[in-house]
């Protein structure tokens, strides 16, 4: 999985995108938002196994049972709101692009943090 | 897995049965074994009148070569979703008012849900002809006065 977030200055996540490949050409962002509010950066993230199986395990579909109605319904969670709610970019830490690798231009490489 | 025959095939030369030659316990023995071999093989304990069907229990299943399945012999509606591979995007964030986003959306996607958190705004979709630096992909716009919290989520073919 792919993350790629804009986060304030403490951290604190605004927009989030989650892709399972890269796009065709690998130096583009996976977003890019006009208007953007001073302070906000761009950032790739980079994610550890488990947190991504934590992430998938959280939006994948699932029955459960209603409690205004009592009925069983499909419910499931955007992956993008999930990092969103519950975690935060960790500013304290850049990682250097690894070798081979383009990172789009712009953009840091760093990592999450429980909020 | 198939039981192996319990005798071995044993050629008969020409020798054996040419005019001059015996019929001696050796040839009668190698005809005997040969027939149950050929009993056996058959398959299924071999019941009479009853064909195997390489179904892998009466006899072995056929094993198609790599690149034979053609067009035509697939049924219809037979390509169903769980023999697609398939990845998964998702975008969730705020727009400000008058803003958009641009995600990169990968070909061979398809839009499957996309929707609005905040109470009364709606956000709109627009595919987004190549420009600049992004390649193609969808423009999230949100044409209300304020913020909007929005999302969208897309599966799309992969190799």
């Amino acid at each position: 999985m792919f993350i790629e977030v804009l986060h304030d200055e403490a951290g604190m996540i605004q927009s989030c995108c989650c892709v399972d490949t890269l796009p065709v050409d690998p130096s583009s962002r996976l977003f890019e938002m006009d208007n953007v509010p001073e302070g906000l950066e761009q950032a790739r993230v980079n994610v550890d196994t488990i947190t991504v199986m934590e992430i998938e395990a959280a939006c994948t579909e699932r029955a459960v049972i209603n409690p205004d109605t009592g009925l069983p319904e499909i419910v499931s969670m955007d992956r993008g709101r999930y990092v969103i709610d519950n975690f935060k970019v960790d500013t304290a830490t850049e990682f250097p692009s690894p070798s081979g690798v383009t990172l789009p231009a712009g953009l840091k490489l760093r990592s999450l943090a429980r909020r | 897995m198939m039981t192996l025959p319990t005798k071995d095939w044993t050629d008969i030369v020409d020798a054996q049965v040419d005019a001059e030659s015996p019929l001696d316990t050796t040839l009668m023995t190698q005809i005997r074994d040969n027939l149950v071999n050929l009993k056996e093989w058959i398959g299924y304990s071999y019941t009479a009148a009853r064909d195997h069907d390489h179904d892998g229990l009466n006899s072995k299943t056929v094993l198609l070569a790599d690149g034979v399945v053609t067009t035509a012999k697939l049924a219809g509606a037979n390509v169903t979703l769980s023999k697609l591979k398939f990845a998964q995007g998702s975008w969730s964030g705020s727009i400000g008012s008058h803003a958009q986003v641009q995600i990169a959306i990968n070909r061979y996607s398809h839009l499957y849900q996309s929707y609005s958190d905040s109470t009364g705004g709606r956000v709109y979709l627009a595919v987004r002809a190549p420009y600049g630096g992004l390649q193609t992909g969808l423009a999230v716009f949100n044409d209300e006065v304020f913020s909007v919290t929005a999302s969208l989520s897309w599966d799309y073919h992969t190799d």
